[in-house]
Protein backbone atom coordinates (compact mmCIF):
# COMPACT_ATOMS: atom_id res chain seq x y z
CA UNK A 1 0.00 0.00 0.00
CA UNK A 2 2.87 2.27 -0.68
CA UNK A 3 1.13 4.54 -3.19
CA UNK A 4 -1.70 4.71 -1.22
CA UNK A 5 0.22 5.78 2.16
CA UNK A 6 2.56 8.17 0.27
CA UNK A 7 -0.84 10.14 -1.52
CA UNK A 8 -2.36 10.12 2.08
CA UNK A 9 0.90 11.47 4.25
CA UNK A 10 1.26 13.87 1.02
CA UNK A 11 -2.56 15.88 1.09
CA UNK A 12 -4.21 14.72 3.78
CA UNK A 13 -4.93 14.68 7.85
CA UNK A 14 -6.10 11.10 7.91
CA UNK A 15 -8.15 9.50 10.78
CA UNK A 16 -9.49 6.22 11.67
CA UNK A 17 -12.96 5.64 12.53
CA UNK A 18 -14.40 2.28 13.87
CA UNK A 19 -18.17 1.72 13.17
CA UNK A 20 -18.92 0.86 17.05
CA UNK A 21 -18.43 4.18 18.21
CA UNK A 22 -20.76 6.76 18.03
CA UNK A 23 -18.44 8.99 15.93
CA UNK A 24 -19.12 6.31 13.28
CA UNK A 25 -23.01 6.97 13.76
CA UNK A 26 -22.87 10.30 13.68
CA UNK A 27 -21.04 10.02 10.23
CA UNK A 28 -24.10 7.94 8.96
CA UNK A 29 -22.37 5.14 7.50
CA UNK A 30 -24.19 2.22 5.54
CA UNK A 31 -21.34 0.04 5.41
CA UNK A 32 -17.97 -0.85 6.05
CA UNK A 33 -15.15 0.47 4.89
CA UNK A 34 -16.36 3.36 3.93
CA UNK A 35 -13.95 6.51 3.31
CA UNK A 36 -14.79 10.20 3.66
CA UNK A 37 -13.02 13.29 1.98
CA UNK A 38 -13.22 16.33 3.30
CA UNK A 39 -12.16 19.43 2.75
CA UNK A 40 -10.36 21.48 5.34
CA UNK A 41 -13.61 23.52 5.92
CA UNK A 42 -15.62 20.49 7.34
CA UNK A 43 -17.48 20.26 4.13
CA UNK A 44 -17.91 16.19 2.88
CA UNK A 45 -16.91 16.20 -0.53
CA UNK A 46 -16.80 12.24 -1.59
CA UNK A 47 -17.13 8.66 0.08
CA UNK A 48 -16.60 5.33 -1.12
CA UNK A 49 -18.15 2.51 0.34
CA UNK A 50 -16.52 -0.85 0.03
CA UNK A 51 -12.95 -2.17 -0.09
CA UNK A 52 -10.71 -1.07 -2.82
CA UNK A 53 -7.31 -2.84 -3.93
CA UNK A 54 -4.72 -0.76 -3.84
CA UNK A 55 -4.62 0.63 -7.61
CA UNK A 56 -7.94 0.88 -7.26
CA UNK A 57 -7.73 3.19 -3.74
CA UNK A 58 -4.82 5.30 -5.61
CA UNK A 59 -7.62 6.79 -8.17
CA UNK A 60 -10.57 7.07 -5.38
CA UNK A 61 -8.08 9.04 -3.74
CA UNK A 62 -7.33 11.00 -6.63
CA UNK A 63 -10.81 11.62 -7.26
CA UNK A 64 -11.40 12.69 -3.87
CA UNK A 65 -8.84 14.53 -3.95
CA UNK A 66 -10.34 16.45 -7.59
CA UNK A 67 -13.53 17.07 -5.45
CA UNK A 68 -11.99 18.96 -2.37
CA UNK A 69 -10.13 21.01 -4.92
CA UNK A 70 -13.26 21.68 -6.81
CA UNK A 71 -15.02 22.20 -4.32
CA UNK A 72 -12.83 24.96 -2.90
CA UNK A 73 -12.88 26.80 -6.46
CA UNK A 74 -9.61 25.57 -7.38
CA UNK A 75 -10.58 24.19 -10.70
CA UNK A 76 -6.83 24.06 -12.16
CA UNK A 77 -5.86 21.38 -9.26
CA UNK A 78 -9.33 20.09 -9.69
CA UNK A 79 -8.97 19.41 -13.30
CA UNK A 80 -5.53 17.79 -12.67
CA UNK A 81 -6.58 15.35 -10.10
CA UNK A 82 -9.29 14.53 -12.47
CA UNK A 83 -7.44 13.54 -15.24
CA UNK A 84 -5.30 11.55 -13.82
CA UNK A 85 -8.14 9.40 -12.53
CA UNK A 86 -9.74 9.51 -16.26
CA UNK A 87 -6.31 8.27 -17.69
CA UNK A 88 -5.16 5.95 -15.29
CA UNK A 89 -8.27 4.85 -13.45
CA UNK A 90 -9.55 1.79 -13.03
CA UNK A 91 -12.92 0.62 -14.56
CA UNK A 92 -15.54 3.04 -14.13
CA UNK A 93 -13.70 5.26 -12.40
CA UNK A 94 -11.85 6.75 -15.73
CA UNK A 95 -15.86 7.43 -16.44
CA UNK A 96 -16.11 8.93 -13.38
CA UNK A 97 -12.69 11.61 -13.75
CA UNK A 98 -13.46 12.40 -17.28
CA UNK A 99 -17.29 13.43 -16.03
CA UNK A 100 -15.67 15.44 -13.71
CA UNK A 101 -12.67 16.51 -15.88
CA UNK A 102 -15.35 17.98 -18.13
CA UNK A 103 -16.85 20.45 -15.17
CA UNK A 104 -13.26 21.70 -13.95
CA UNK A 105 -12.47 22.53 -17.25
CA UNK A 106 -15.52 24.35 -17.55
CA UNK A 107 -15.06 26.57 -13.88
CA UNK A 108 -11.17 26.91 -14.73
CA UNK A 109 -12.21 28.18 -17.83
CA UNK A 110 -14.57 30.74 -16.54
CA UNK A 111 -17.49 28.92 -18.01
CA UNK A 112 -15.52 27.32 -20.96
CA UNK A 113 -18.70 25.43 -22.68
CA UNK A 114 -15.80 23.80 -25.32
CA UNK A 115 -13.54 22.42 -22.89
CA UNK A 116 -16.62 20.91 -21.20
CA UNK A 117 -18.10 19.30 -24.20
CA UNK A 118 -14.55 18.27 -25.18
CA UNK A 119 -14.46 16.09 -22.11
CA UNK A 120 -18.07 14.96 -22.29
CA UNK A 121 -17.34 13.74 -25.97
CA UNK A 122 -14.65 11.60 -24.67
CA UNK A 123 -16.43 10.28 -22.17
CA UNK A 124 -19.51 9.14 -24.61
CA UNK A 125 -16.60 7.73 -26.90
CA UNK A 126 -14.46 6.00 -24.42
CA UNK A 127 -17.57 4.75 -21.98
CA UNK A 128 -20.29 4.27 -24.00
CA UNK A 129 -22.45 2.13 -21.38
CA UNK A 130 -21.51 4.42 -18.25
CA UNK A 131 -23.56 5.60 -15.74
CA UNK A 132 -21.36 8.76 -16.05
CA UNK A 133 -22.27 9.19 -19.52
CA UNK A 134 -25.91 8.43 -18.89
CA UNK A 135 -25.85 11.35 -16.62
CA UNK A 136 -23.86 13.61 -18.48
CA UNK A 137 -25.69 13.09 -21.72
CA UNK A 138 -28.71 15.92 -21.50
CA UNK A 139 -26.34 18.33 -21.79
CA UNK A 140 -24.02 17.24 -24.24
CA UNK A 141 -24.43 18.35 -27.52
CA UNK A 142 -21.87 17.93 -30.65
CA UNK A 143 -19.39 20.65 -30.94
CA UNK A 144 -21.23 22.62 -33.68
CA UNK A 145 -24.04 23.24 -31.31
CA UNK A 146 -24.99 25.37 -28.48
CA UNK A 147 -25.96 23.77 -25.36
CA UNK A 148 -29.58 24.19 -24.80
CA UNK A 149 -29.43 24.25 -21.35
CA UNK A 150 -28.53 27.42 -20.06
CA UNK A 151 -25.93 26.80 -17.20
CA UNK B 1 7.49 0.81 3.34
CA UNK B 2 5.55 4.36 4.20
CA UNK B 3 3.11 4.01 7.09
CA UNK B 4 0.03 5.97 6.88
CA UNK B 5 -0.08 8.29 10.04
CA UNK B 6 -3.18 7.88 11.20
CA UNK B 7 -5.52 10.36 13.99
CA UNK B 8 -7.32 7.94 16.17
CA UNK B 9 -9.82 10.77 17.44
CA UNK B 10 -12.44 12.47 15.14
CA UNK B 11 -12.33 15.85 16.80
CA UNK B 12 -8.63 16.49 16.88
CA UNK B 13 -8.14 15.23 13.17
CA UNK B 14 -11.14 17.81 12.12
CA UNK B 15 -9.19 20.17 14.44
CA UNK B 16 -5.77 19.65 12.91
CA UNK B 17 -7.49 19.37 9.06
CA UNK B 18 -8.72 23.08 9.82
CA UNK B 19 -5.77 24.07 11.48
CA UNK B 20 -3.19 23.17 9.22
CA UNK B 21 -5.99 23.49 5.67
CA UNK B 22 -5.71 20.25 4.56
CA UNK B 23 -8.42 18.12 3.36
CA UNK B 24 -9.67 15.35 5.81
CA UNK B 25 -9.66 11.40 4.68
CA UNK B 26 -11.78 9.52 7.04
CA UNK B 27 -11.68 5.54 6.65
CA UNK B 28 -14.85 4.26 8.59
CA UNK B 29 -13.46 0.51 9.48
CA UNK B 30 -14.96 -2.64 10.90
CA UNK B 31 -11.83 -4.18 11.10
CA UNK B 32 -11.07 -4.94 15.01
CA UNK B 33 -9.36 -2.30 17.20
Amino acid sequence: MEAVASLLNEHFVMVKVHRTTDEAQALGYLWTPTVIFYSADGIERMRSVGYLPEATMVNRIRLGLGAVHLGEKRNDEAAMWFRLAAEGGVGDQRAEGRYWLGVARFRAGGGDKVAWQEEWGRLREEHPDSEWTQKASPLWVPAREKPKVRL
Amino acid sequence: MAQVNWETDLTTARERAQGEGKPLFVDLTGAPQ
